[in-house]
């Protein structure tokens, strides 16, 4: 091959090359944004009277994510005074359809979550019941005790500790914290 | 690389030999450089309509040309590629003429009044001083430049500040193309190949006018070197290995170039960078998740004749950097346990591994230029540029079954045209008049933080200058119109949302030189820079910062006043640079603390706002360089700022503190050692609860640099030494957004051998 023919074909290369790496398909301006991959709308807290079965239910619902709107709902516990409940906790994301269970996902890999309460000013006990599979502590399953009349607050915490979970609440981020209003009345 | 350009000095010594006929004149000459009185090798003298008539200068400077017809002659001469000079006149005996080129400081082809060698420079960083921060990112080389400094995200992500200015203010010209990626952003870097650069300058000046109305901050200009090799025959490159500790990072770079045909000016050059390192380490941990990839590539060619300059440039760069993992917080308490936990939460080794959050950018750039010479004064520039930015960002996952791709995904594609008509009255005289069009599309998949838009604009611009004796007076002015189309999604319905803007920019330099030693510059400005899509439209949660920052869809233009006195003093012995300014911006946009926090899922949340205030920044920037007895040198360089907000005086948050650096050093031809401090003090000026911790304490931090050149066999090395953070001293800077949550790297030693080619091609084989 000529020197010259193999310099033309070194151009066309670097030419296809230059323009054949700018193919990406790029969307439009006007796509609408897809829902987040990750979101947590809804916490929900389900209350369930050892003695007489009886259920209640608390919610925190923020339907548009962090930012935009207010929450939607946001209720205050309520639970009677001398009673055991069993407290299971549901996380949804609800602008999937059907809406998404999250709490599946914080079971199935329970060994890099935990869930963490802390009770201001009002008489009750919460125990963990259920565990991961390092027999640390989860917290999707409660005990909560309640004790004499009182008003305060309970915060629901789910921490995410990939590799550093040693069951307490220090390592890790939070993915969720809500401060719930508690009456015990 | 130093830019050569005209002359003022043009000395015609006519000489009269005895007369020939018509076609056997002789004209000979010598080039001479003003600034030492030297002789100018290398530079290309070419006579213009005349076939085969180019040489090069000789080790003497000199150059001849026999055989000459008794005519009107054209000549052009140019050194390294850059500006060059035409000079024109009748031949009518042999002639003999002595050239003086002159160094420039300037970019577009500017007439200087002294002899600007290998000095130190406020507003620019030429290749030699490059060398020195080769390895480091685009916006690390910049940090030189007087009043730049770096506004960093963790020890990963750095971009460039200007006189405490930066992001959307501050523009990065890429090889004559305004960088157009997601520069909104805090932590989004300038995505360029630090090794396409041989020169780095902040145009202070109207030629800025040129590029963009809206650099209230700064332009920043990034030159890479020219495809036009000087000498046809020969395959110009280098080979740049680069090793450094911290991080255990290595990059090599590689660049050739050469002409393409024998007898064809076609030049062709290709350029490749690979980088990679792994965790950055304190003086007592390492910072896991801090390390970060690169893979650039560049490829042109270019065609030179007489009349015609034609390029056309590829340039894809690829980045994949890790987002130091300590700093990714839930909500408030999570930031605030950070802040008071000495130690990092997540423990960490080396690893050159990258896990969630990272951020992956693709810049993609193709651009054509064409330079027609009409005649002896005058040109037309014609510059049609495509860019393709891509970039993703991906966050910690809340479980390792969810959904794999990033949580955000940009778009942003542009398309600039750029047409100028260039005319110069040989040294007087020099005005450019052009047009500039935009088009851009900017879309987005995953969460929403700015909307997807469309960005129309056009705008034309004069710029001239004109010199006397010892003044020159250069002016520029510029209108913008844009139009921007921004569709905003509220559950399903989609708003369109239309925004149009049109304004003037103008800009004044006016240069004094007192006395060879002495100039003054005096320069005014006045810029104006639209709302951007996230001063508008965003909304959300900011991860990083733990807080939700909410737009204002009713913004107003921001527009700065910029005045500024420079002072440069040249003698031998002693070199100053000195820059005030005072710069007022009304209307200037904010992120300012706004009550009440807000509820989500994850707590209680700070609100930030965008607001508009007026805001006025002084300060002063100085270098000064003394040259002592044997080779020794002592520079001292500080920058210093003073931003408030006009009525009530309240300091403007995330502003460069006080710092200052001394250099002793010895410079002598074979090597070049040099020892320095570098002193920042504290930020004092803060409001008091605008920031979650108040800023970090001042530091001291001292390093040292040693070059050598050396030769194996013919083959020219160039080695050079860094150590920065020598004492290992630990300490955190006001001007990294991370600086809640780890120390500054410590001691980091960066090796790099530079390694010039150039091989003949001389394989004559016909």
């Amino acid at each position: 091959m000529k020197k010259n023919q193999k310099k033309s074909i070194l151009i066309i290369a670097i030419i296809t090359l230059s323009f054949g790496a700018c193919k990406e398909k790029t969307p439009s301006p006007t796509t609408p944004p897809q829902n987040e991959s990750e979101l947590i709308t809804t916490v929900k807290l389900v209350f369930t009277d050892t003695a007489t079965k009886a259920v209640s239910t608390a919610v925190f619902s923020d339907l548009d994510g962090p930012g935009g709107n207010a929450p939607t709902q946001f209720d205050t516990i309520r639970l009677k005074p001398n009673t055991v409940y069993q407290t299971a906790i549901y996380l949804l994301d609800e602008t999937k359809t059907p809406v998404d269970s999250i709490s599946n996902e914080v079971l199935e890999e329970g060994q890099d979550h935990l869930f963490v309460f802390t009770k201001v000013g009002v008489n009750l006990n919460i125990q963990i019941a259920d565990k991961d599979i390092n027999s640390l502590p989860l917290g999707l399953l409660s005990y909560w005790s309640t004790a004499a009349v009182s008003n305060g607050s309970v915060s629901v915490a789910l921490k995410h500790q990939p590799g550093v979970k040693d069951g307490s609440a220090a390592p890790g981020e939070t993915d969720v914290e809500i401060l719930f209003p508690c009456r015990i009345q | 690389m130093k830019s050569i350009v005209i002359t003022l000095q043009l000395l015609f010594a006519f000489s009269l030999f005895s007369q020939k006929s018509d076609c056997h004149f002789t004209l000979k000459g010598t080039v001479i450089d003003s600034a030492d009185n030297k002789p100018l090798s290398l530079t290309n003298i070419e006579l213009i309509g005349i076939k085969g008539k180019s040489i090069s200068t000789d080790k003497l400077g000199q150059f001849i040309f026999a055989n000459l017809c008794s005519d009107s002659l054209e000549l052009h001469i140019s050194h390294l590629q850059c500006e060059h000079i035409h000079l024109r006149f009748k031949l009518t005996k042999d002639t003999s003429i002595v050239i003086y080129l002159q160094h420039s400081n300037h970019a577009i082809g500017k007439v200087t009044f002294t002899a600007k060698a290998e000095q130190d420079n406020l507003d620019k960083l030429n290749l030699r001083k490059l060398d020195m921060q080769k390895g480091g990112s685009i916006a690390e080389l910049m940090q030189g430049i007087g009043g730049i400094t770096l506004l960093k995200t963790g020890g990963t992500i750095s971009k460039p500040m200007v006189n405490g200015l930066h992001s959307n203010r501050v523009i990065v010209l890429n090889n004559g193309i305004r960088q157009e990626g997601q520069n909104w952003g805090m932590e989004h870097a300038p995505e360029i190949d630090a090794f396409l650069a041989t020169e780095i300058e902040l145009l202070k000046g109207p030629e800025a006018l040129r590029y963009a109305a809206d650099g209230v901050g700064g332009v920043l200009m990034v030159k890479p070197a020219s495809v036009f090799t000087e000498n046809a025959q020969q395959l110009k490159g280098e080979f740049n290995l680069i090793g450094a500790t911290n991080g255990r990072g290595g990059t090599s770079s590689l660049i050739l170039g050469s002409q393409l045909f024998k007898l064809h000016p076609i030049y062709w050059r290709v350029q490749g960078t690979l980088k990679r390192s792994g965790n950055l380490k304190t003086p007592d941990y390492f910072l896991a998740n801090t390390g970060t990839s690169e893979a650039n590539y560049s490829a042109a060619l270019g065609y030179q004749n007489e009349r015609l300059k034609f390029e056309i440039f590829y340039s894809a760069f690829q980045t994949k950097i890790g987002i130091y993992k300590g700093a990714h917080v839930g909500n408030i308490n999570d930031l605030l346990k950070a802040f008071q936990s000495d130690t990092p939460m997540y423990k960490a080794d080396f690893t050159y591994a990258i896990d969630r959050s990272y951020q992956q950018v693709n810049h993609q750039l193709l651009k054509t230029n064409a330079e027609w010479q009409l005649n002896s004064s005058s040109s037309v520039q014609l510059t049609l540029a495509y860019q393709k930015n891509h970039r993703q960002e991906y966050d910690v996952l809340r479980t390792s079954n969810a959904f794999k791709g990033p949580d955000f995904d940009y778009y942003i594609n542009t398309l600039t045209g750029d047409m100028a008509f260039i005319k110069s009255n040989l040294h007087k005289v020099k005005w450019t008049a052009g047009l500039n069009a935009i088009h851009q599309a900017n879309s987005y998949t995953g969460r929403f933080f700015i909307p997807g838009f469309y960005n129309k604009g056009a705008a034309a611009y004069f710029i001239a200058e004109r010199t006397w004796a010892k003044w020159q007076l250069e002016t520029g002015f510029r209108y913008d119109y844009k139009h921007i189309t921004a569709y905003l999604w509220r559950g399903n319905n989609l708003h369109v949302r239309n925004l149009q803007f049109n304004n003037a920019t103008y800009a004044i330099q006016l240069h004094y030189q007192k006395s060879k030693a002495l100039e003054y510059i005096f320069s005014s400005a006045s810029a104006w820079r639209p709302p951007a899509p996230n001063e508008l439209y965003s909304n959300g949660l900011h991860q990083g910062l733990a807080s939700i920052e909410i737009g204002d869809s009713a913004l107003k233009p921001e527009r700065s006043y910029h005045n500024a006195f420079q002072l440069k003093y040249n003698t031998k012995k002693i070199k100053i640079e000195a820059e005030v300014y005072q710069k007022y911006i009304l209307g200037f946009i904010n992120l300012v603390p706004s009550m009440p926090p807000q509820l989500t899922i994850r707590g209680a949340f700070p609100v930030y706002e965008y607001v508009q205030q007026n805001v006025r920044m002084s300060g002063l920037n100085m270098a000064m360089k003394l040259d002592l007895k044997k080779f020794y040198y002592v520079k001292l360089s500080s920058n210093l700022l003073v931003a408030s907000e006009l009525n009530t005086h309240a300091p403007l948050s995330q502003m460069p503190p006080f710092s200052g650096k001394l250099t002793v050093g010895k410079s002598t031809k074979k090597y070049m050692f040099q020892l320095w401090g570098q002193g920042v003090a504290k930020q004092y000026r803060y409001l008091q609860g605008s920031d979650y911790v108040a800023p970090p304490k001042g530091y001291v931090l001292w390093g040292c640099d040693l070059s050598t050149e050396f030769k194996i066999k013919l083959q020219p090395f160039r080695f050079n030494l860094s150590i920065n953070n020598l004492l290992s001293s630990k300490y955190r800077s006001y001007l990294n957004r991370f600086r809640y949550f780890a120390d500054e790297p410590g001691f980091g030693l960066t090796a790099r051998l530079i390694m010039p080619l150039n091989c003949n091609l001389n394989n004559n084989k016909k």
